[in-house]
């Protein structure tokens, strides 16, 4: 029998389908192998393998470009290196299933979790955590940034009624093991942060505008915004910290003058009426 | 359809639109024919891009030109993903929506490249019964690019020229003839590009594509990240002379200038509309020492970090 012949009729016996899946397999989960001439056609310059390995090569550092604009500050937290390490395990557990790259990062908090050196441990190590909590804060600064709102705003002065003041539409508040937006923002700014050491944070990430703001608050502040996201009522807000947690109603009115001044110069509110 | 191929307008010239350029355009509406996005980049967004996009649309003609339809794969069609995209042109009117002669995955998984197609009978089957299901939900023509490629298969036994023109026979759909692409093709898989430009059929080229690359010596790969090349220029002139013109558009993708050189770059097509034959270009050639991703991911992925304020 014509060996030569018999191979090259085996190679054009491959359905659409098989093909396909040998070249997906090929890109998310590289092998050596020895059917690259079953499938591919050496030219007078490359070989079969070398013909695909310029996919190989493409997949994986467009996904791992990707990964690094969705995860700035944990890709310099953990450094570049050691990051990439653990995206390329992360793309090759969790491939890609969206039509879109923006929810590329998707699991990469949940990978985190379920590959941290100390999972069985009892005792666990804190850089972990902030690992984590950094990978989860960032994916969701990508979302909240697309996020669906109408910020046709009316403008807010200190003039502007206190019941017409309420939260613009896109308003996160999130409360931190770590240092997150912090570290965050110093990453974004160039600044080169060092690793934080473990402190209980709050911030507020909103948009105003269609940009995004990232603000420190203090813990006060952070269950006063809470409340009043919760409410949209000054008022009502200021009522449940007065009677339920026993604030001082002076001493709460003196803060709440000095917020609000800081908090309508960053952009936090937006008016039901017109301004007079 | 409610609209032919041939019924498409001449848009004139035109320029991908880039993050990188939106505050130039808001401030000064700058004279461009038209642009075209990256249908992804709008159809999930309800931020900035989308605010943005929404006052370009006002004043200059769009085509949506997308990057994960997916028609070359034995998958089925992504009805959610054709949903969202039929959303944004409800919303933003495009002129046209195309997308490339390639896959993106099999068996529910995405690389997020535009793979290379096997062409041969059974894909092309395949192919064009998915060509007619997507014209049928979009309820217009579909346009589609003949993707860069670096390699082919041993199963392929049809010329991808003549592979895009039984497609078009038999659904009517349209063609976006990236000339720099049919360049980086022919160098990588060594067939002969003027062969394929004059073998395509010329009424269903509805949009030209110009990009620049990035040469290997051995390969090219398609890069989207400087000046075209004067072979494709040529390329070009060809195109132009047997379509008798159509609208063109400049693809900038890495290391996109400033606006006015992206336009500049595109406003040197008036210099090869003159016919192919009276101006031949004797190509010359740079050959880079590191090679770089072909479709940058900055043409895919905002990058929210760097929109950041306070
Ligand atoms: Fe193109």
């Amino acid at each position: 029998m014509d060996i030569k012949r018999d191979a090259s009729r085996k190679a054009t016996q491959k359905s659409f389908a098989q093909i396909q899946q040998w070249m997906q397999s090929q890109l998310i989960n590289p092998q050596f192998r020895n059917d690259y001439e079953d499938f591919v056609k050496s030219t007078s310059k490359l070989s079969a393998k070398q013909h695909l390995q310029i996919y190989q090569r493409s997949y994986i550092a467009r996904l791992r470009d990707c990964m690094i604009a969705q995860f700035p500050a944990l890709s310099h937290a953990l450094g570049k290196e050691l990051f990439l390490e653990f995206a390329d395990l992360y793309l090759h557990q969790y491939p890609s299933k969206s039509y879109t790259l923006g929810d590329l990062g998707q699991h990469f908090g949940t990978f985190l979790e379920e590959t941290r050196p100390d999972k069985d441990a009892e005792v666990k190590e804190s850089w972990p955590d902030f690992m984590i909590e950094l990978a989860n804060f960032e994916f969701l600064v990508n979302i909240i940034f697309d996020e669906k709102a109408d910020e046709n705003h009316q403008k807010t002065t200190l003039e502007t009624k206190e019941e017409d003041l309420k939260l613009v539409p896109v308003f996160h508040l999130y409360k931190h093991q770590f240092p997150v937006s912090l570290y965050y923002k110093e990453v974004v700014n160039d600044r080169n942060p060092t690793l934080p050491f473990e402190a209980e944070s709050y911030c507020v990430l909103l948009r105003r505008k269609y940009r995004l703001g990232l603000f420190e608050l203090n813990r006060v502040q952070y269950y006063f915004l809470t409340k009043l996201k919760e409410t949209q009522s000054i008022y009502k807000t200021k009522q449940f910290f007065i009677t339920q947690h026993n604030f001082d109603a002076n001493e709460l009115e003196s803060h709440w003058k000095q917020w609000k001044v800081k908090w309508l110069e960053e952009g936090f509110f937006t008016s039901t009426s017109r301004l007079m | 359809m409610k609209q032919t191929v041939q019924q498409l307008p001449d848009l004139g010239l035109g320029l991908g639109l880039r993050g990188e350029h939106f505050n130039h355009i808001l401030e000064h509406t700058p004279k461009v024919d038209w642009f075209e996005i990256i249908s992804e980049n709008f159809m999930d967004s309800g931020g900035r891009p989308r605010y943005v996009l929404d006052q370009i649309a006002e004043k200059y003609p769009i085509v949506m030109h997308g990057v994960s339809m997916s028609i070359g794969s034995t998958d089925d069609l992504n009805f959610e993903y054709l949903k969202r995209l039929k959303n944004l042109a409800k919303a933003i009117n495009p002129k046209w929506i195309s997308d490339h002669l390639c896959w993106t995955g099999v068996l529910s998984l995405n690389s997020h490249d535009l793979l290379p197609v096997v062409l041969n009978e059974e894909s092309l089957k395949l192919i064009t019964t998915k060509i007619k299901q997507v014209q049928d939900y979009l309820e217009r023509p579909l346009i589609l690019e003949n993707p860069s490629t670096y390699l082919t298969f041993q199963q392929s036994t049809i010329p991808e020229w003549q592979f895009l023109k039984y497609m078009v026979e038999e659904t009517n759909c349209g063609l976006l003839l990236d000339v720099n692409n049919v360049y980086v093709s022919s160098f990588n898989n060594e067939f002969d590009p003027i062969e394929y430009i004059e073998g395509l059929p010329h009424k269903s080229i509805v949009q030209m594509h110009l990009a620049g690359h990035q040469h290997n010596g051995d390969h090219i790969i398609d890069t989207h990240d400087s000046p075209v090349v004067d072979p494709v220029w040529e390329l070009f002139s060809l195109a132009w002379e047997r379509t008798g013109g159509t609208s063109t558009l400049l693809e900038w993708d890495g290391n996109i200038p400033d606006f006015n050189v992206c336009h500049a770059e595109l406003l040197k097509a008036k210099n090869y509309m003159n016919g192919f034959e009276k101006q031949f270009v004797t190509p010359r050639v740079t050959v880079s020492e590191t090679e770089i991703v072909s479709n940058p991911v900055d043409f895919m992925v905002t990058n929210v970090a760097k929109d950041f304020v306070e």
